[in-house]
């Protein structure tokens, strides 16, 4: 599966409109999923992915030099665009006691075996950290929380906030490249 | 990847933070502007998307709304000729010919065809289309790489021409080349084209302007597709 979305993002590279249409058939729904989870809202996620396609039409070139694998690649190149749009849009916090949770569903099998090394990683790096800040890198990786909006959840002073959630990326980074 | 020694300790807490997307909004532009000609910066936020990236798997999929890639190929191709749907049309082609294939008593062209090649390395397929009363039935000597074709009937519109195509796999069409006008033709396919063809590979038609599609790929409808069988 990595292969083959490595080999389609090389080939959009390329401009192979067929190419896109094929990592399009097998990405959007994850992409959508990534959009939706950050914006909550269904309309702006579904512009939102077609920025996100947009950008990976012209940005496949350079896929190859950041070295990352394709799922990681597209993911950021979703995340990036919903997070851009969020702050754009929402520079004031919303009440997050109001956003309607969105249901987790278990990762497809194929996926999960692609990402289960990796995931591993990242998993008992952040179990090492205190569960609150785990909880809180979780949160704004899977909803784009901002440290205004994670100040709020934690009833802390942002630049408290900011201050352990920095801390506990230096202890993320040095337990990543142990 | 760079390590994050390479790079000031304040730089990768930022491109964290960044990767993160926890930064204020005028932090992050700014860092924005800075990755468009900082390298090593970039690298980090790399690393650090690479590093995250795993947690997205906590997220479920969602099927966005059916029509959003057709307005994503509007946006990225305006100009371009209407593509959309070939494959989607070459799949119920796919079904329907096979389909004719089992209900078609195979007469005359390609009986003939057949009987004059050795019968190893020998592939054949039969493309029917009922709107376009196209009916082709083809014959590839793998050895030889030629490709024998008796188009038993149907001919394309004023102003139009059949487009033969080969499809490998996953892979784009690859044309063969407008049909001739001839109804039986032999052709001798250079090494690359040969190569494509075999066990799996499917032929198609397809109806194009006339001397072919303007773009390398299918523009027209797909009159008909069947994968090649080994004989």
């Amino acid at each position: 599966m990595s292969d083959e979305l490595s080999r389609l993002i090389q080939r959009v590279g390329l401009g192979d409109r067929p190419a896109f249409r094929e990592l399009y058939r097998l990405t959007s729904a994850k992409l959508f999923g990534v959009c939706l989870r950050v914006l909550r809202e269904k309309s702006e996620a579904e512009d939102a992915l077609q920025e996100v396609y947009v950008k990976i039409w012209h940005n496949a070139g350079r896929f190859a030099v950041t070295g990352q694998s394709p799922v990681s690649w597209l993911a950021a190149v979703a995340r990036n665009h919903a997070i851009d749009r969020i702050r754009a849009r929402r520079p004031q916090a919303v009440d997050i006691g109001l956003v309607p949770e969105i249901a987790d569903a278990a990762p497809d099998p194929e996926q999960a075996s692609v990402a289960a090394g990796e995931r591993q990683r990242i998993e008992n790096c952040l179990g090492k950290l205190k569960a609150d800040r785990a909880e809180a890198v979780r949160g704004a990786y899977l909803e784009g929380y901002s440290y205004q909006e994670l100040a709020e959840r934690y009833s802390m002073p942002i630049n408290t906030v900011r201050t352990w959630l920095r801390r506990s990326l230096l202890q993320l980074r040095e337990c990543l490249q142990a | 990847m760079t390590s994050a020694a390479d790079v000031p300790p304040e730089d990768d807490l930022l491109a964290a933070e960044y990767a993160l997307g926890v930064l204020p909004q005028a932090e992050r532009l700014a860092l924005q502007q800075r990755l468009a000609t900082d390298q090593e910066l970039a690298r980090r936020v790399w690393f650090w998307e690479e590093q995250m990236a795993p947690m997205a798997a906590a997220i479920a999929p969602v099927e966005p709304p059916a029509a959003l890639l057709a307005d994503v190929e509007r946006r990225l191709f305006p100009a371009a000729p209407e593509a959309a749907g070939w494959w989607e049309s070459l799949r119920f082609w796919q079904g329907l010919s096979a389909a004719l294939l089992c209900l078609v008593v195979i007469a005359g062209g390609l009986a003939v065809l057949v009987s004059r090649q050795p019968p190893v390395g020998g592939y054949v397929v039969e493309l029917s289309s009922t709107p376009s009363g196209l009916q082709l039935a083809a014959y590839y000597d793998a050895r030889s790489g030629t490709l024998k074709l008796n188009r038993v009937a149907g001919v394309p519109a004023a102003g139009r021409d059949y487009q033969l195509w080969v499809i490998a796999g996953q892979n784009p069409p690859v044309s063969l080349g407008v049909l001739p006008a001839d109804s039986v033709v032999a052709l001798k396919l250079p090494p690359q084209l040969a190569a494509k063809l075999g066990a799996k590979a499917v032929l198609a038609v397809s109806d194009e302007p006339k001397g072919g599609s303007p773009t390398g790929l299918p523009t027209g409808a797909v009159l008909a597709a069947a994968p090649l069988t080994a004989i």
